[in-house]
């Protein structure tokens, strides 16, 4: 082949190359915006600073245990975290730890504080002036279990005496049982609130849990208090939520799942992890595919009927297969959390010139 | 550019005297007279006929008419799309190997012809066929569509011309892929291919949200770029039939990236002709 020959060959694969470069840059000026997929941070195990808030709340010693020799002294266990002691659910009951102070500093409470705070600010220096607690300063952790709601956190400077409480009793090594009529709660060490719709009975079982006269064991360990929330959801109660839609993911889960965990993180985006350990592992891993499935299909589903705001949110769902069990990770991007907060609660300026008015 | 008009003008008269194209063309005949035979499409007579019985109008116009048959207008130019792509696929997988047959490829270089010309020539050639089959079969829809509904419409008509443009793309790539191995079924292999990989082009966003995040999902992001998107111009020429919003220039994005993928096929083609001994 002549020089001639060869160069323009060359030429022309030049071209071909420029030209397919061009085509690939044009064609994609007509595609829509990518969605925007970034890392968002799990709850998976605890980080250092969740070891060093449980090693904090280790306020209370555990009980002696028996000694295994008569004359020896009884051995001790560690100092442990009095809340997660108390929390025994004893009818397999739904059991939740909301950091509740946590919650509040972290952006999306601080954003609620500042939107619905305002209006509610009134009631809450109320609340305060009465009783001496600043529910937004004060809490540390709210906890329900089962029926019982248990609020943690420095309530020294609470004011019992002039509300109407009146009766007032000492029960067990620190608490106090106050009563109200035919209501009660009650009150350990300055530290704990327990409300109990089950009336004293139910106040007492649940002091003799924290100083450790109970043989009941706590359902959650220190190793699950990790997030933002954190506890443990019945598994027939997670059955009849799926029931109605989903009775075949519904049946599986009830085969195969012994309990479901559930951690939140709300330190940027609100991101939640739903543990699912099990006792066999094909069972979990057919479960594992039927969730990863259907989220596809959402997905999918949502995407083809221009559902866009939830298929990006499905983007952020994934399943992580584990040992004999499986973790389902969900997502609200923070940015989308402000978008529809902006709507409800415009910024401080716009509704102090909207109550202004012109 | 005379040859290259001389060589296309060759390839027609080729074609007309090929009875496949004949008989194709009988294939469309007969599909548009059971449709303008056997279609029951009254919901015009059966306005007016209302009309008439009540002795005034009843406050329906052409408009909700119009709305009505929309569906109908979308699934004709879905059918003129895809249709008129699978048909030249099918009907012009040949003319490269033809071309390239001994013989016939000897004579033609023995002509004062540059082999790019005869390239291009042949691209345009089919390209008219297929042009003139669309204006058949989709100006016959568009007459039968409105004779039978009273709504007229160019929908049927817009599609097989953006048929035919995704149709240019995928035969330069068949054209291209006949230099490596003459072969029409590798020509028709590596047509219908690239039509399903346009298809899976046109829906890369969607087909993105399934992937994880990681080099899957780059890879995938990056192959698809590549492609013509087939299938997004389908949707536009459904939209267009159905006098549904879409985005001009969109369209015109990915007409013109489909008018550069078809250069660079062309291109790559040429190259290989060049350097190829017969």
């Amino acid at each position: 082949m002549s020089r001639e020959g060869s160069s323009r060959r060359w030429l022309l694969l030049a071209a071909a190359v420029v030209l397919t470069i061009l085509a690939a840059w044009w064609a994609s000026l007509g595609d829509p915006p990518p969605p925007t997929v970034r890392a968002v941070e799990f709850p998976q195990r605890m980080r250092p600073e969740e070891e060093a808030r449980a090693e904090r709340r280790r306020t209370i010693a555990a009980p002696p245990r028996a000694a295994p020799v008569a004359d020896g002294p009884a051995p001790t266990e560690a100092p442990r975290d009095p809340l997660l002691r108390a929390l025994t659910a004893p009818k397999g009951e739904l059991v939740v730890v909301a950091e509740a102070n946590a919650l509040r500093h972290s952006p999306i409470g601080e954003r609620l504080v500042d939107c619905f705070g305002r209006k509610a600010r009134r009631e809450l220096d109320q609340f305060r002036d009465e009783l001496g607690i600043d529910p937004l300063e004060d809490v540390d952790r709210i906890a329900l279990d089962g029926a019982n709601i248990l609020v943690s956190g420095t309530f020294g400077k609470a004011r019992w005496d002039t509300g109407e409480w009146s009766k007032d009793r000492a029960f067990g090594d620190a608490g106090r049982i106050l009563s109200k009529g035919d209501r009660s709660l009650a009150v350990w060490r300055d530290e704990i609130i327990v409300f109990a719709p089950g009336g004293e009975t139910d106040l007492e079982a649940a002091i003799d849990r924290i100083e450790g006269r109970s043989q009941a064991a706590p359902v959650l360990s220190e190793g699950d208090s990790y997030g933002d929330a954190y506890g443990r959801i019945p598994v027939d109660g997670l059955v009849e939520l799926l029931g109605a839609d989903q009775p075949a993911l519904a049946e599986k889960l009830k085969a195969a799942a012994r309990s479901v965990d559930l951690h939140v993180d709300a330190s940027h985006d609100l991101a939640f992890t739903v543990d699912v350990p099990g006792e066999s592992s094909a069972a979990m891993a057919d479960l594992a595919d039927a969730v990863s499935g259907a989220l596809t299909l959402a997905r999918l589903q949502a995407k083809a009927s221009g559902q866009d705001e939830f298929a990006e949110l499905l983007g952020f769902a994934g399943v992580r297969r584990g040992d004999g069990g499986f973790s389902l990770d969900l997502a609200v991007p923070l940015e989308l959390m402000e978008r529809h907060l902006g709507a409800i609660c415009p910024p401080e300026e716009d509704a102090k010139a909207a109550a202004e008015g012109p | 550019m005379r040859a290259v008009a001389h060589v296309a003008f060759d390839l027609l008269l080729e074609a007309r005297s090929r009875r496949w194209f004949l008989a194709l063309g009988g294939a469309i005949t007969l599909i548009l007279g059971v449709i303008a035979l056997f279609l029951r499409l009254d919901v015009v007579d059966g306005t007016l006929a209302a009309t008439r019985l009540f002795g005034a109008d009843l406050g329906g116009s052409a408009e909700p008419v119009a709305a009505a048959l929309r569906p109908l207008f979308s699934a004709s130019a879905w059918i003129v799309f895809y249709g008129g792509i699978a048909f030249g696929i099918v009907a012009c997988s040949d003319f490269g190997p033809r071309l390239l047959g001994p013989g016939r490829i000897e004579l033609l270089l023995s002509l004062p012809l540059r082999r790019a010309e005869l390239l291009v020539g042949t691209w345009l050639g089919v390209l008219c066929i297929a042009l003139l089959g669309t204006a058949f079969g989709a100006g016959g829809l568009t007459l039968i569509l409105g004779w039978k509904t009273g709504v007229w419409s160019p929908g049927p008509l817009a599609a097989g011309a953006l048929a035919c443009v995704s149709f240019g793309v995928i035969y330069a790539a068949m054209l291209a892929a006949t230099l490596w191995s003459r072969s029409a079924a590798l020509s028709a292999g590596v047509g219908f291919a690239l039509l399903f990989a346009g298809v899976v082009a046109g829906h890369r966003d969607d087909a993105l949200a399934v992937f994880q995040p990681g080099v899957g999902r780059e890879v995938f992001r990056y192959a698809t770029l590549l492609l013509p998107r087939v299938s997004a111009v389908c949707r536009d020429a459904m939209a267009i039939a159905a006098s549904d919003a879409f985005d001009p220039l969109g369209l015109l994005a990915r007409v013109g990236a489909m008018a550069a993928f078809a250069g660079a096929a062309l291109a790559l083609a040429a190259w290989r002709f060049e350097g190829k001994d017969f």
